[in-house]
């Protein structure tokens, strides 16, 4: 008995961490703060079209580390974005295309898993992406935490938060409520431009940490806008990491 | 004596004569594989910094990292970015290590890129000791104008899909040394690496391929 309850205790364990981990209720606010919370819960997504170079690190289940570039032009109007992962050295690894459909357009092994380009995507649409306009709940959460909740059309819930220290974190759960994916960020200075992000998720567990080094919105009618996010190859002046237009974090 | 050949005058007028004398000498050194090798048989060691420009559609500008490149003959490799991401790749006797810099010191990187890089590595050494042709994937090609270039083109389509040239300038004034290279994916994914501040042929500490510090 001694020794089934020893073979149990890994997955027993792993039941209540993701019994933890389900949606618990939220407490009701004043009516009259609803409009500052919903806007805390758009401030992790893109207002518009951008361009976002990240560095971008990853951990596997081993604990190994890999470094790589991550280069992403995403509209969250549309929905639809590109994005590319190179080595420092340059070399592209991973480019694909969401829009309606998924499209690789070039995948170096082991980067050319079906699974790995969905899992990307799923990844970039959850850190980046507005989950929806109306939350089906909203409220005051665990440690005084605001919290906004979506509901997605295939079933699964995506919940924003806002911690009292500013962290930022979005949760994606599944149709029974266990827990896919999290997001943790600091406090984004402009919408979805966070300095720092961290998305953990998937089976076998894997952990992908952000850096923004530059970010440029994007003209929506006219294609990229014409405002560098640096001088060629400089330092970064005071002038420009001030600008509207982006900013490269050295 | 006065006049064009006085003590004075003399000098810039031998250092003219001996420079044109000279000229297609240094420029020869690029014009066939056999002064290739032989040119780049005399490097022993090349320290540069680089300019590295990634093209792509995605990017309205290139992104720009830089460094420094160590290079001992016949086959260690420093290659170090300062920024934007501060990383050490070294190759030493055929093993790749990359190491990243994070608030708390270095740590080694374990990414499934470095099998990649490991080829790449293995073919700048190939090129710094003037082997352009040693890898029968790619047909190489020399041409001279308007300057001195290698040009690498992938012999099987696959490869082609990966990469679909590389492009080698030669410095003119400097036998033995690369200025730049061209890694073109495709006519408008590419990375330019340029090089400046070289100088070869000096004393590297071996630990500089050895470790990070």
């Amino acid at each position: 008995m001694n020794a089934m309850l020893r073979h149990l205790a890994p997955l027993l364990l792993l039941l209540a961490v993701g019994a933890c981990t389900g949606l618990k209720p939220l407490t009701p606010l004043d009516p009259a703060r609803k409009t500052a919370v919903l806007e805390g819960c758009r401030r992790p997504f893109l207002p518009g079209s951008y361009r976002l170079v990240h560095a971008l690190e990853t951990v596997m289940p081993d604990g190994a580390k890999g470094t790589a570039i991550g280069i992403l032009v995403a509209d969250s109007r549309t929905r639809g974005f590109r994005t590319a992962l190179m080595t420092i050295e340059g070399w592209v690894l991973f480019d694909a295309e969401a829009g309606e459909t998924l499209t690789v357009h070039r995948a170096v092994p082991p980067f050319d898993a079906p699974a790995f380009a969905a899992a990307l995507a799923e990844d970039i649409r959850l850190a980046f992406f507005s989950p929806g306009g109306e939350p089906a709940a909203w409220g005051e959460g665990e440690e005084g935490a605001l919290v906004c909740r979506f509901e997605r059309a295939d079933g699964r819930l995506v919940e924003v938060t806002t911690l009292r220290d500013g962290d930022m974190g979005i949760r994606l759960y599944g149709a029974g409520q266990e827990l896919l994916k999290r997001v943790k960020m600091a406090p984004p200075q402009r919408s979805g431009l966070a300095e720092t992000l961290e998305i953990r998720g998937g089976w076998p567990p894997y952990t992908l940490r952000l850096r923004l080094l530059e970010s440029e919105a994007l003209d929506n009618d006219s294609g990229p806008a014409p405002a560098a996010t640096l001088p060629r190859g400089g330092e970064p002046s005071g002038h420009e990491s001030g600008s509207e237009k982006g900013k490269r974090i050295p | 004596m006065t006049g064009i050949f006085s003590g004075r005058a003399r000098r810039p007028v031998v250092a003219l004569f001996a420079l044109l004398f000279l000229l297609p000498l240094v420029i020869a050194w690029a014009d066939s594989w056999e002064g290739l090798r032989d040119a780049f048989r005399r490097i022993t060691s090349v320290e540069a910094r680089f300019v590295q420009k990634k093209t792509l559609p995605m990017l309205s500008k290139p992104f720009v990292s830089e460094g420094r490149f160590f290079y001992q003959a016949p086959a260690q490799l420093r290659w170090e970015y300062d920024r934007p991401v501060r990383s050490i790749l070294i190759m030493n006797n055929g093993a790749v290590k990359r190491y990243l810099r994070e608030p708390g010191g270095w740590r080694e990187d374990a990414g499934a890129s470095l099998t990649a890089m490991r080829v790449v590595l293995e073919e700048i050494a190939n090129w710094q000791q003037g082997r352009f042709d040693l890898n029968p994937h790619y047909q190489a090609s020399l041409s001279t104008d308007p300057e001195p270039r290698v040009t690498l083109i992938p012999r099987e389509a696959s490869w082609g899909k990966m990469i679909r040239r590389i492009e080698l300038t030669l410095s003119r004034e400097q036998a033995g040394v690369m200025k730049g290279v061209r890694l073109v994916e495709d006519e408008r994914s590419f990375t330019d690496l340029s090089f400046s501040q070289i100088r070869t042929n000096r004393s590297l500490p071996a630990s500089l391929f050895v470790s990070v510090e």
